[in-house]
């Protein structure tokens, strides 16, 4: 272990075989979780006119709660960028920083999205209502699920950096939490567009 | 995890060189991640009448948005990033059959 801050390269994360494996495998992931979110995009697509019994996306979503959870994620995911920079440069203040802003943010987003189910669940738009309920909750729920495992995730490495340091350990598990907190981002932008946007385009 | 060599370790300057994006090379993308937002949501309130114009429009956009992410923050365009390519584009691969075939069964 390497504990001396003279001898940490400028990119930790890539400074070891077991680090650099860590990264491609974490692709290898992403590409598999690229198949999980296009099956349940898949299946959205294919049920969300099914709103018998229920209301229509159209009367359900309102795009300014959309449009500021959209802001608070694309936030949290430039935030998670600066941390990765702050790493480069071995200022673990700075990391603990902007990892800590991308948590409270992430954490917003949560709230929101807990809000709006809460909402919507009164509105009489639920997992069994219809089909379009269950392909809407198993969609943005799975990603919704994500972004809370990724928020504890971070939480849980920052607590580790604070205890440790910043190694050729550490270094490589926050690349690869901002790589999976991009990864997030990236699938609300097709959740907000595929959902949200074209729901309110209407039928 | 004690037997780390650094001084065998990659070689350091060729990835710093391809490392230049910078905190304002950052800053552009994320702003440029609001403009695409924004556009998505002004198309759909003020042109959310015609469908067919809409649906790809933001369609369009969102997959814009995804290959700046992916290319600027999540590094893509660095060296040494084949694999990490292989790995999405197969899995882009795999399910883009399946999302078009979901919609052509349901939808035409």
């Amino acid at each position: 272990m390497i504990h001396d801050h003279g001898v940490l390269p400028a990119e930790p994360e890539k400074a070891t075989l077991e680090g650099r494996n860590k990264v491609l495998g974490f692709w290898l992931f992403l590409g598999g979780e690229t198949v999980l979110f296009g099956s349940l995009f898949a299946t959205y697509l294919a049920l969300k006119e099914s709103f018998v019994g229920g209301p229509s996306p159209e009367e359900l979503f309102d795009l300014k709660i959309v449009a500021l959870a959209t802001i608070l994620l694309l936030t949290s995911s430039l935030t998670s960028v600066f941390g990765v920079m702050a790493m480069h440069k071995h200022n673990t203040k700075l990391m603990q920083l902007w990892f800590g802003i991308t948590v409270i943010l992430g954490a917003g987003f949560l709230g929101l999205e807990v809000y709006e189910f809460y909402h919507y669940y009164h509105e009489g738009h639920t997992l069994t209502s219809n089909a379009f309920g269950s392909a809407f909750y198993t969609l943005v729920g799975f990603h919704g699920g994500h972004v809370a495992f990724g928020v504890t995730w971070i939480a849980l490495l920052q607590a580790q950096l604070a205890k440790k340091g910043l190694t050729v350990v550490t270094a490589p598990k926050f690349y690869v939490a901002a790589l999976y907190w991009h990864f997030v981002d990236l699938v609300w932008v097709f959740i907000f567009t595929v959902v949200y946007l074209m729901g309110k385009v209407g039928a | 995890m004690g037997n780390i060599n650094l001084e065998n370790a990659h070689p350091q300057p060729k990835i710093n060189k391809s490392h230049g994006i910078g905190v304002k090379g950052h800053l552009v993308a994320f702003a440029l991640s609001i403009v695409l937002t924004a556009l998505a949501f002004i198309g759909v309130i003020y042109f959310g009448d015609d469908r067919s114009f809409v649906i790809p429009y933001i369609i369009g956009l969102g997959i814009v948005q995804a290959l700046a992410q992916l290319f600027i923050w999540m590094h893509m365009s660095e060296k040494g990033h084949l694999f990490p390519l292989v790995g999405m584009v197969s899995g882009v691969v795999v399910i883009l059959p399946v999302i078009l075939m979901g919609l052509y069964l349901c939808w035409w």
